[in-house]
């Protein structure tokens, strides 16, 4: 596996730690460097290309190896996958190439909204069933002794 | 007003109506019945049913303490079952969530799971070890021993054969732990439901923290419960708990 600590295979000099890190800090500044080594572990440069609703912006970066060249740099602290939107989701996993728009992803007025999974909070999905059940729990109990 | 009244079915549906969707579920019963003394204030139509309800609860539960520290005490959740945050009230309640943060960040930051692979969700479970996934990055170690893991990744059919094992490994791993049920199977039995030989779920024999849906659960799955996991751990209040205490 290719990170930005063994360098790797890549050509261009933003393979090696120290100009990759170099880049990253002239381009992002040392916040933004700092944080995309706490969340993703590797300082990395791209062009920006597009931010979602959510404010999660997307990067992209063709000298990355392949499947790694699209990534997202999501807004609020405590992120989670779910927080990127469909639209986003298909751009960032190589389903499409086209960046989210109205024209490219058209939304019916039928579309719902997108939510983040809400597990573990008091919005989180809870089933209940409405039939009878196929099968009883055993309840165990022990019968007196007689005589 | 007499001390017992007798609610008539109409008028306690009335007044549930009126109740918010959370006071049955989340509060206890005392703060069910302060949220109806609540709702006296903010809703003078229903006043009186209301109070004649809570008057009559009264009257079942003999004889109650009703000051207002006790309402104001009842209003507040009583259990907090997702351990969500909540606004620190004194200074020993404020360092001791930072010292909460500081022990969830290392038990976040270094998972063993114990691995229980049972069929092929284990292959999934593998792949999540492997290069492309590589749990080792977020600090998952996988450890064959229960005595030093803190995470068991039940993944796979439980049988019947093998329950017995498997909450004995439960039982030998130290707190805290925490359970990942992974794939159909483990959840509720899955294809094999109906089977004579089948656990349906293997929570009828472990707590279970984290159900990963799947059948199998991807890689990628897996790994997204366990970062839901991290998450639970993460909202863990241990010093905060053992200072209540």
């Amino acid at each position: 596996m290719s990170t930005w600590r063994n360098g790797g295979h890549l050509a261009t000099p933003l393979s090696l730690v120290a100009v990759g890190t170099l880049a990253a800090l002239r381009q992002n500044g040392p916040k933004r460097t700092l944080k995309q080594i706490m969340a993703m572990d590797q300082p990395r440069v791209g062009k920006h290309v597009g931010t979602d609703v959510n404010g999660n912006e997307y990067y992209q970066n063709d000298q990355e190896i392949i499947l790694r060249n699209r990534w997202v740099e999501y807004k609020a602290w405590n992120h989670d996958a779910t927080q990127v939107p469909p639209e986003w989701h298909q751009w960032l996993h190589h389903i499409t190439d086209d960046v989210p728009t109205a024209q490219t992803v058209p939304t019916p007025f039928y579309t719902p909204k997108h939510q983040q999974n809400l597990t573990g909070s008091f919005g989180a999905y809870k089933p209940y069933s409405t039939t009878v059940p196929k099968y009883s729990g055993w309840s165990p109990a022990v019968k007196q002794r007689e005589g | 007003m007499p001390a017992t009244v007798t609610v008539t079915p109409a008028l306690r549906s009335a007044a549930m109506r009126r109740l918010p969707a959370t006071s049955s579920l989340r509060l206890g019963l005392n703060s069910s019945m302060a949220q109806a003394t609540r709702q006296i204030s903010s809703t003078p139509a229903a006043a009186s049913s209301i109070s004649q309800i809570v008057s009559s609860m009264r009257a079942k539960a003999g004889p109650v303490a009703f000051n207002d520290a006790d309402v104001k005490k009842s209003l507040q959740p009583a259990v907090n079952p997702y351990n969500l945050p909540a606004p620190a009230s004194n200074a020993a309640d404020w360092a001791l969530t930072t010292i909460d943060g500081l022990i969830n960040w290392t038990r976040t930051s270094s998972i063993w799971p114990m691995t229980f692979g049972l069929a092929c969700c284990a292959v999934e479970m593998m792949h999540m070890a492997a290069a492309r996934y590589d749990q080792d990055r977020i600090g998952i170690v996988f450890r064959a021993s229960p005595r030093q893991s803190d995470v068991m990744i039940v993944a796979g059919t439980l049988t019947n054969k093998m329950a017995p094992a498997l909450r004995k490994v439960y039982d030998q791993m130290p707190e805290p732990r925490w359970v990942i049920s992974m794939g159909s199977c483990a959840n509720g039995g899955g294809y094999y439901h109906y089977s004579y030989a089948v656990v349906r779920g293997c929570d009828r024999i472990v707590p279970v923290d984290v159900y990963v849906p799947g059948c199998p659960p991807t890689a990628e799955g897996l790994l997204y419960g366990v970062l839901q996991l991290q998450k639970k751990i993460r909202r863990e209040r241990v010093t905060r708990m053992w200072y209540r205490k």
